[in-house]
């Protein structure tokens, strides 16, 4: 009478794994992450990853921006990233020689102006203007010959404001220069004054109040004029932005580019440094399992080989082994690695070596000795041996192979504590300082405030990220364990 | 006066594969005071008709049928709350096969005696333990005993811990399924006799299960030989044992090896069918040494022996055409498609040669009834076979076609 | 073979602060097997009958006395010296779930004592395998060859344990209960294959039971063990014939045969427990328990091992 075919080797357990709903389940998860890390190089090119800390990469993305599809939820349509490049713009230029008492002065005078619409339902997070001024530079600050820029501002309520005066430094010439005009100190209280002058809001709330340009520049001029985004009202319509260039030659051009950054971007949204999220999520799948499975992998076989001399030799050397296990038990692995990544600052793959090597010994060890403790009992093994099959032979062909599927197991249920903690480390800044990993996304996000101030996507990205691998192992594992250990079926 | 009394007794169970019958139209009567064996191999149903007499059924119970007497009260009609507090270790209690190893370790044996009073029946504490000592006591274990753990006692003590756990309620019957299995030949003495004398005292009728005859010998008054989920032979031992009629249970005892006979034991070629796909008509014919044509056949099983005897057939030299597959779907015919090169009567020629010359050392081709080419294939009809049913005097009865014919007796037919 | 004053005893139990306590599993046992004979060493669990079984084909070191093979003594030789043995004698495990690796195909199986001894060549080795399937009557041999142990029944399972014995083409095979968890009709036919092969190739060989009925029929000789001591050794229809130590003939008497009327008796039996090998008791192991024990000679003088039969020898003051 035939047994019920137990499972034998790796294949036929994850065949049986596969029949049940967890591993069904902890399966799919699996592919869907592998095909992830196969898809992000199309996506996202690994070249983004090394800009990773490259702020000057994500300049063109909005600070902490929601994901897009949070508008189906708030209802109004956000506004996007808006970049109103200077070959939109509309130039009139001047240029003429004055003959004034026997000096000669040239003259460019050079309006730049560009008109657009504001259509959406919320205000900008933040405006930018880029100005490169091309002009024949000279190494002294010499006023007079230093040009002078001038920001208006153009609403569709007929207000027209000067946001900011400013020279150009000589040094400057033929280079970018960025005003921030959302935090420009300048602009603040031209707008501050251009605010008082108009009288909607007495002269002491505005002299109190907290200016922000974005809001304030689009929105009507009410009571609530100087509120925080939520409180004031939106102004629609066709707004200018002019930009007036006076330069003291006659070959200067100026080229202005306007970015009105939006308050949504993406999937998954922004951070604090613009970068986008989607794209360090993704790219910390690859990461967190190419870590973690490696970790896990390689613990578990050195592991699981010196269970099973331990279990196999006995004596001495099970003896040795089962206090360092003891002792290994005991380490606590993080505090270690925080301390080593206080003094020096290791990249990925050296904490994968010094969790690998914290980790030689551990409870894979003791359930591998206990399993070929039992296996060693078995009939096949005595005969083995008076057919004169040498100790060695016996622990490599006959034993292991009775003990893969477990180690299988074993891997899968480790792999979500690995990551784990190559999280836990970067969450700490202690990672790898260079790649994007989701603990270190958390990280930032932790150190930034972000769940106080309500940026809850740069949180929740990656730690469905974690959650989600985690879940993909564990189920996989689960399923495993419940094939090896019969008692746990749901017959 | 039959103390349980089970008619057509069916217990089926669900398996990925199909249905398997594990017990099939069982039925037989124990006497209160005596003692059926229930003798069997491995696989043939003898711990499942326990099982399902006792309502102990798994989750994937196909079919549960029949009527089950207990004292004349068909408990088969009870609910199964009814049934926990009426039948079971109150009218009948069991002794487990490997009960001894399934004694909890980390409890004292006084309490698992115990146990079925104070859980199910809520018996008061005092009362437990003077019903625990009393049980102790009639198995021959002294008091100490009940404050031992089951690891503190030797393998004999520990089968009469779980027979007194089975007395404890004063049952009117035990199902001892392999009470001495694991046991060294002087404690199974040991234990049989104590069994023997608590059927004296006590007047419990015992529902021996074995596959050991000469065990079953030491308490059986009657004997029930089972195969393959079906009873082949229940009579008198006194009848049975010396003269069995069923060739199944000949050969069972002509297996036994004897300690103080000269006779060697002789054993029974093949094994025992998958119960899930079990032969039309007499379950033993394919082991049978005096199956004919009445006896049944799969096939199945007849393509496969086919295929068996044109190898054999080949490797003697003589040249078979081929067959390129079978089509077994029918049970009353197999057809036979030639394989490319050969004709339908080719084929049908050379397998009439063949089972007519291997036809007298493999039984199995008895079931061929003709042979004939159609149509491009070869038909090939076996005779039907009816499943016998127990026929005999009172005191013993076999299912065996051979002796229903008159006046052939199984000696004979050789 | 030929075992003299063979001990083995186990040290069990030591710790830091208690020396260990031995076990005496096999206490001074001799006797000889010849070639082309099959001996039964008989006993009940707790006998040590195990223990000599691999004490025999050095698996074990015994702890004294001397182990010959054709004369060479292989008392104390290192395993690796033992090769040789390893070829000329094998064993029979008695689980059929774990006498054969359940990872491997039966043909590999077969394969691994031909490659770890190092006979021949791949396709020799297949040759080799598949003759050796045709002995124990796996046939088709191809067919079974590739088949993994849990498709096969116990019964098939113990055949390929056999034929795994077989291979290296031994002079000895030590059979430890090899049949004792098979169906009744099963154990015949395993047994009766042994008898055929031992016959066909002249192989000794040592059949460890506690069934004396399966011995009767498959042995030349038996040998009854109890507590780590042979006590009655002879052949098998003179043993069988005229049991002369106690225990023997308590066994006979508790084994029962199929017999009707034996429910109407009571069967004899021995009271009480074999003792536990750890301490025996003194003079005569088997004097608590037996039933014409006489005090101030069994229970402190120690029974020869004498012969009162040709061929029959008996532990026993007694015993006549």
């Amino acid at each position: 009478m035939a047994a019920r075919a137990p499972t034998v080797g790796i294949k036929g357990a994850f065949l049986e794994a596969i029949r049940m709903k967890s591993g069904i389940v902890g399966f799919a998860i699996l592919i869907s992450l592998l095909a992830v890390t196969v898809v992000i190089p199309v996506y996202a090119p690994y070249d983004i990853v090394r800009q990773w800390s490259n702020v000057n990469y994500w300049l063109d993305n909005p600070r902490v921006a929601a994901p897009e599809w949070t508008q189906i939820f708030t209802g109004k349509e956000e506004p996007k990233t808006t970049t109103l490049a200077s070959s939109t713009f509309r130039y009139v230029e001047v240029r003429t020689t004055i003959d004034a008492e026997g000096q000669v002065f040239n003259l460019t005078l050079i309006n730049a102006s560009r008109k657009f619409f504001w259509t959406f339902d919320g205000f900008p997070s933040e405006l930018s203007m880029e100005i490169t001024a091309f002009f024949p530079g000279n190494t002294s600050d010499v006023p007079g010959e230093s040009p002078l820029i001038q920001i208006f501002w153009n609403r569709p309520d007929g207000q027209y404001v000067l946001l900011l005066q400013r020279t150009i430094p000589a040094r400057e010439f033929n280079l970018p220069t960025t005003y921030h005009l959302s935090t420009d100190s300048d602009v603040i209280g031209n707008i501050r004054d251009w605010v008082q002058r108009e009288g909607v809001i007495s002269p002491g709330n505005v002299s109190q109040a907290y200016i922000r340009p974005e809001t304030v520049l689009f929105a009507k001029m009410d009571s609530h004029q100087l509120d925080p985004q939520e409180a004031a009202n939106l102004l629609t319509g066709e707004y200018q932005v002019v930009v007036s260039y006076t330069g003291f030659s006659l070959v200067d051009t100026v080229r202005p580019d306007l970015t009105i950054y939006g308050s949504v971007y993406g999937i998954a949204g922004t951070d604090f440094s613009r970068r986008d999220l989607m794209t360090g999520v993704l790219w910390g799948a690859p990461v967190a399992l190419a870590f973690g499975v490696t970790a896990a992998v390689v613990v578990v076989l050195i592991q699981a080989i010196l269970g099973a001399f331990s279990g196999w030799y006995g004596g001495p050397i099970d003896e040795f082994l089962q206090r360092a296990s003891d002792f290994y038990l005991i380490i606590p692995i993080l505090p270690i690695l925080i301390m080593i990544a206080l003094f020096y600052t290791p990249g990925i793959w050296a904490i994968l070596f010094v969790v690998v090597a914290f980790s030689i010994v551990g409870s894979t060890t003791k359930v591998v000795r206990s399993i070929v403790l039992q296996i060693r009992e078995e009939q096949f093994i005595e005969a083995a041996q008076s057919y004169g099959a040498s100790r060695g032979r016996i622990l490599f062909r006959y034993i292991m192979p009775r003990i893969m599927p477990y180690t299988f197991a074993l891997v899968a249920l480790s792999v979500p504590a690995f990551i784990f903690l190559e999280a836990s480390l970067s969450f700490l800044g202690l990672g790898d300082p260079v790649l994007p990993t989701w603990g270190s996304i958390i990280g930032q996000a932790y150190n930034e405030g972000a769940l106080f101030y309500g940026w809850w996507w740069w949180v929740a990205f990656p730690t469905i990220g974690i959650v989600y691998t985690t879940v993909g192992f564990a189920l996989m594992g689960y399923a495993f364990d419940k094939v090896l250990n019969p008692r746990l079926r749901e017959e | 006066m039959a103390i349980l009394e089970v008619q057509n007794l069916r217990y089926w169970y669900r398996t990925r594969r199909g249905a398997v019958k594990a017990v099939d139209d069982v039925s037989f009567s124990v006497d209160s005071g005596k003692t059926l064996a229930l003798v069997g191999e491995s696989g043939c149903g003898k711990t499942s008709t326990a099982a399902a007499i006792l309502r102990l059924l798994p989750r994937n119970v196909d079919t549960y049928e029949g009527r089950v007497l207990l004292d004349g009260q068909d408990i088969m009609q009870y609910g199964n709350e009814e049934f926990r507090q009426r039948v079971r270790w109150r009218g009948i209690s069991m002794v487990f096969q490997g009960a001894m190893n399934a004694l909890s370790p980390t409890t004292r044996c006084g309490y698992q005696v115990a146990e079925p009073l104070i859980v199910h029946y809520g018996t008061e504490k005092e009362e437990a333990i003077a019903a625990t000592k009393e049980a102790l006591k009639s198995v021959g274990l002294p008091e100490y005993v009940a404050y031992r753990y089951p690891h503190e006692l030797s393998g004999g003590m520990k089968q009469r811990v779980v027979t007194a756990m089975a007395l404890i309620m004063k049952p009117r019957m035990v199902i001892l399924d392999e009470p001495t299995s694991a046991l060294d030949v002087m404690t199974q003495a040991n234990i049989i006799n104590l069994l023997k004398r608590l059927q004296k005292e006590t007047g419990l009728a015992y529902l021996f299960i074995t596959h050991d005859l000469g065990l079953a010998s030491e308490l059986a008054d009657d004997v029930a030989i089972m195969y393959a989920g079906r009873i082949v032979e229940i009579g008198s031992s006194t009848k049975v044992y010396p003269t069995p009629q069923h060739p199944y249970t000949q050969k069972l005892i002509q297996s036994v090896p004897l300690l103080r006979k000269e006779e060697a034991p002789d054993f029974i070629p093949g094994a025992p069918p998958d119960l899930t796909n079990v032969p039309l008509g007499c379950r033993f014919h394919p082991r049978c040494p005096y199956a004919f044509e009445p006896c049944g056949w799969t096939s199945s099983e007849v393509a496969a022996i086919l295929g068996h005897e044109a190898l054999a057939f080949e490797a003697a030299d003589v040249h078979l055409a081929n067959v390129d597959r079978y089509d077994a779907k029918d049970p009353t015919q197999l057809v036979a498609y030639p394989a490319k090169g050969t004709t339908a009567s080719s084929l049908a020629a050379s397998l009439q040669e063949l089972v007519a010359s291997r036809r007298s050392m493999t039984p199995f081709l008895r079931a061929i009834e003709g042979i004939q080419a159609r149509d491009g294939r070869v038909v090939i009809r076996l005779h039907q076979g009816r499943m016998p049913e127990l026929a005999g005097e009172d005191d013993q009865r076999a299912a065996c076609w051979l002796l229903q014919q008159e006046a052939i007796t199984p000696a004979a037919a050789t | 073979m030929q075992l003299d004053n063979l001990r083995m005893w186990f040290q069990v139990g030591g710790t830091l602060f208690r020396k260990p306590i031995p076990v005496k599993a096999v206490d001074d046992v001799s006797f000889a097997i010849r070639r082309g004979e099959t001996i039964s060493v008989v006993g009940e669990s707790g006998s040590g009958k195990t223990t000599l079984g691999r004490t025999v084909l050095r698996l074990l070191e015994p702890t004294d006395g001397r182990l010959l093979y054709a004369g060479m003594d292989i008392t104390h030789a290192w395993q690796r010296d033992l090769m040789w043995l390893r070829r000329k004698a094998g064993i029979i495990p008695q689980d059929p779930y774990s006498s054969v690796n359940p990872t491997f195909p039966i043909f590999r199986i077969l394969e691994e004592p031909l490659s770890v001894q190092k006979l021949g060549t791949r396709r020799e080795h297949a040759e080799r395998i598949y003759r050796a399937l045709d002995n124990v009557k796996l046939t088709p041999p191809d067919f079974f060859a590739q088949k993994y142990p849990h498709q096969l029944s116990g019964g098939q399972r113990q055949r390929v344990a056999v034929a795994r014995a077989m291979i290296l083409e031994p002079e000895f095979i030590v059979a430890d209960e090899p049949v004792s968890m098979l169906d009744a009709s099963v154990r015949i036919s395993i047994l009766k294959l042994l008898r055929q092969l031992q016959q066909g190739f002249r192989i000794s060989f040592l059949y460890i039971t506690h069934d004396l009925a399966t011995a009767r029929h498959f042995s030349d000789r038996v040998g009854i063990m109890y507590a780590g001591k042979l006590v009655e050794l002879g052949p098998v229809g003179s043993l069988l014939a005229e049991p002369l130590h106690p225990y023997t003939q308590a066994l006979m008497e508790a084994i029962p045969d199929p017999d009707p009327e034996n429910r109407l008796k009571e069967r004899a039996a021995l009271p009480g427990e074999p003792p536990t090998l750890t301490s025996p008791p003194p003079g005569c192991r088997f004097h608590p328990r037996c039933p014409i024990a006489k005090a101030g000679l069994c229970d402190v003088e120690e029974p020869e091992f004498r012969e009162l039969r040709p061929g029959h020898l008996v532990a026993c003051h007694l015993a006549a």
